[in-house]
């Protein structure tokens, strides 16, 4: 193989004193963790909104039901 | 800035006085005998449908009026130069064709020079992509010799998508800087657009994003050409109307933006939603809420759409297109968990309904058509039928080919706008043919999005895969397993309405049409060559291909120069010393793996050992190359 890196140089950042040096690809991290925000749905539009997932499940819970009943129906051919 | 109110609801007016009209003149068309309940749903659906076409119109109508008076777009202060700022550029990538990536950070780190730190965020999971950035990183560090603002950080596990790519950055290094312009793997950004985005931030400290519009550019595919003409004649209304009715209430479309990053970090942090995907789990299409929790937060988006220099590629071919839009469907469709979230905004919210419509349009036009269809075949018709037939077609191609015109006559007063066009006859013949192939184009992705949207109400959720970027012709077996239905189904409708409704045929042919020719039609979009003759014949120019674009052509130019140097880079790292220490010193700084089944290590050990590597699968090369331990002992 020919490939060779010329060479392999420690980054750091342009303000040392913000960001100590680190020894290979990025600066050395200051950890703060974020927090995740609330989307929670306030209660009456919860309860509709649980309904319009009910309304959306109801095909995928037909097509469960007609399955479970093929095999209902295979089971006792 | 002026007060907002009136024009939205001036807009609000327009949009239902529009739909009121149109919703009487079908009124008139079904009314035989009275109406039946059918009758009624179908003029519901109508209603809906009509009032989502006739939003978009009066938008380009908003638009056109704003180019045509100058009116101010962003009422902002001006930016304040130069900044103190520090800000970081980022361009998340996800198994991505490693030298275009590259070579597009070379050409934005030319245009923006040392002013800002760039930061290449790997998500890959693919190990060649994984090593084959590390060696493109490290080749672009040594040819920009002294550059000490080029960083390249790898995430063993791609946790929370490009949102939790965008979350660990904030986490590790947020704090370090002001701002942060987040990139997508195929956009592109003068120097001149990052510096005055972050002026404009520095002197607007409510300001918490400002999304730079991209315009499409780059590709040679017929398809994609035409998706760049109609993004370079066409977007300048659309989003001059969004910024004229959204003002603060701006929406964030994930890349070429800027944001604060302690407005982001502190209210942007993204919940995983109960259940499992595809409603539950990961948000998915994250810009939308990022947007409207800084909202929420009391801070501005705002939207700059004449900044300038701020690109993207399109989708190469029509399949890369729908694949696509079935991940920012399944995303969209999430947000109805999310958009009566206690706390946000009208307008944002309205953006997030708007999305989900955007994708729930498609079924309910199919519905629409359906029912109509059997309205035509079935119904007794009324005195005005004919009459409000005429009325309601050209209503509704007013509707949808009002905005094209108007465009070309905002465009046709700037003679140098026509000329980089490639003159006005040439613009003319490509807007009459980029309006055909959108209505060819229009049934095909109704019946691919009302597919996808009943294979995710089924509860199949899709992956976020890399996208496929590059210009190729498709082949007619692998374009025929895709699009076998879909002239199947074309087929089916004209002889469905041959026997029941014969004297109708003409009303759908439009629609079936598309449907019937759907196999040319993706083969000719998606070659190259057809996109290289078109261009020969002056057809879909944009400014970019008449004038040139300098880091569009830098970013190109340079593309071969980052291509991965081995065609099994993996390899090299078992191979070449100097890669395995590279690839060892940038995982001293990589969080570790989850911890490995250590008698499969020792296993994989002992096969490197005897470079007996040739049938390591995906999963055992993730191992190998994350076993700090192992490779240290290959030195």
């Amino acid at each position: 193989m020919n490939f060779h890196i010329r060479s392999f140089e420690p980054s750091r950042l342009a303000q040392p004193e913000i960001s100590p040096l680190a020894p290979t690809g990025v600066p050395l991290s200051c950890p703060r963790p974020m927090r995740a925000a609330s989307l929670a749905v306030p209660t009456p539009l919860s309860l509709f909104g649980t309904m319009l997932m009910a309304l959306l499940a109801v095909p995928r819970g037909a097509m469960m039901a007609s399955a479970l009943l093929r095999m209902r129906h295979h089971r006792r051919a | 800035m002026p007060d907002i109110a009136p024009r939205r609801w001036l807009y609000l007016y327009l949009v239902l006085a529009s739909t009121v009209a149109a919703v009487t003149a079908m009124a008139g068309v079904l009314r035989g005998g009275g109406f039946s309940g059918g009758e009624i749903a179908l003029l519901a659906l109508f209603a809906i449908l009509f009032a989502w076409i006739a939003s978009s119109f009066w938008l380009t109508c908003f638009g056109a009026v704003a180019r045509l008076t100058g009116y101010p777009l962003l009422p902002l202060n001006p930016p304040i130069e130069p900044s103190a700022a520090r800000t970081a550029i980022l361009m998340p990538v996800y198994n991505e064709e490693v030298g275009a990536v590259f070579a597009r950070v070379h050409a934005i780190w030319e245009s923006a020079g040392p002013d800002f730190d760039f930061y290449v965020l790997s998500d890959s999971t693919n190990p060649d992509s994984w090593v084959a950035e590390e060696l493109a990183w490290q080749k672009l560090k040594t040819e920009l010799e002294g550059v000490d603002n080029l960083f390249y950080r790898h995430r063993p596990r791609n946790v929370g998508r490009k949102s939790g790519n965008i979350q660990d950055f904030c986490e590790n290094w947020g704090q370090l800087y002001d701002y942060m312009v987040i990139l997508d793997a195929d956009s592109l950004m003068t120097g001149r657009t990052l510096r005055e985005l972050v002026g404009l931030m520095d002197a607007n400290p409510r300001a918490g994003l400002i999304q730079a519009p991209p315009q499409l550019v780059g590709r040679h595919s017929l398809f994609a050409r035409i998706q760049q003409f109609a993004s370079s004649v066409y977007g300048p209304l659309h989003t001059a109307g969004l910024a004229l009715l959204q003002g603060p209430d701006g929406n964030y479309w994930g890349h070429n933006a800027i944001i604060r990053v302690h407005a982001f970090m502190q209210h942007c942090g993204l919940p995983s939603l109960p259940g499992r995907p595809p409603f539950g789990g990961e948000i998915m299409s994250h810009d939308f809420i990022e947007a409207a929790l800084l909202r929420r937060a009391g801070w501005d988006v705002w939207m700059a759409p004449d900044i300038g220099g701020s690109f993207e590629e399109p989708p190469p071919t029509i399949p890369d297109y729908l694949l696509r839009d079935r991940r920012w469907c399944q995303g969209n469709l999430q947000h109805l968990r999310i958009v009566f979230a206690e706390g946000l905004k009208l307008p944002s919210r309205l953006h997030l309904a708007m999305g989900i419509m955007s994708y729930a349009s498609s079924p309910l036009w199919l519905l629409l058509l359906v029912a109509s269809a059997s309205f035509v075949g079935a119904a007794e018709h009324g005195p005005y039928y004919h009459s409000a037939v005429v009325t309601l077609v050209v209503a509704m191609l007013a509707l949808l080919f009002g905005p094209k015109v108007l465009a070309l006559a905002v465009l046709a007063r700037d003679e140098d706008q026509v000329r980089a066009h490639g003159g006005l006859g040439a613009l003319i013949w490509s807007i009459m043919l980029e309006s055909l192939f959108s209505a060819l184009m229009a049934p095909i992705a109704m019946l691919q999005l009302s597919w996808y949207i009943f294979t995710i109400l089924m509860g199949i959720a899709t992956g976020w895969g890399a996208q496929q970027r590059t210009d190729r012709a498709l082949p007619l077996d692998y374009v025929a397993r895709g699009f076998g239905v879909h002239t199947a189904l074309g087929i089916l409708g004209v002889i469905l309405l041959w026997a029941f409704a014969p004297g109708s045929q003409g009303w759908f042919l439009p629609l079936l049409a598309g449907l019937i020719l759907s196999i040319p039609l993706v083969i000719v979009t998606s070659s190259p060559m057809a996109g290289k003759l078109a261009r020969q014949d002056r057809l879909f120019l944009v400014p970019s291909e008449t004038r040139g674009l300098r880091v569009l052509d830098r970013a190109h130019a340079l593309a071969h120069t980052h291509a991965a140097p081995a065609a099994d880079v993996r390899a090299l790292v078992l191979d070449d010393p100097q890669v395995r220490r590279l690839h060892l010193a940038l995982l001293a700084d990589t969080p570790p793996p989850p911890p490995a089944d250590p008698a499969r290590l020792a296993e994989l050990r002992a096969q490197v050992a005897r470079r007996e590597i040739a049938g390591f699968t995906r999963e055992d090369w993730r191992m190998v190359l994350s076993d700090v331990e192992g490779l240290a002992a290959l030195s």
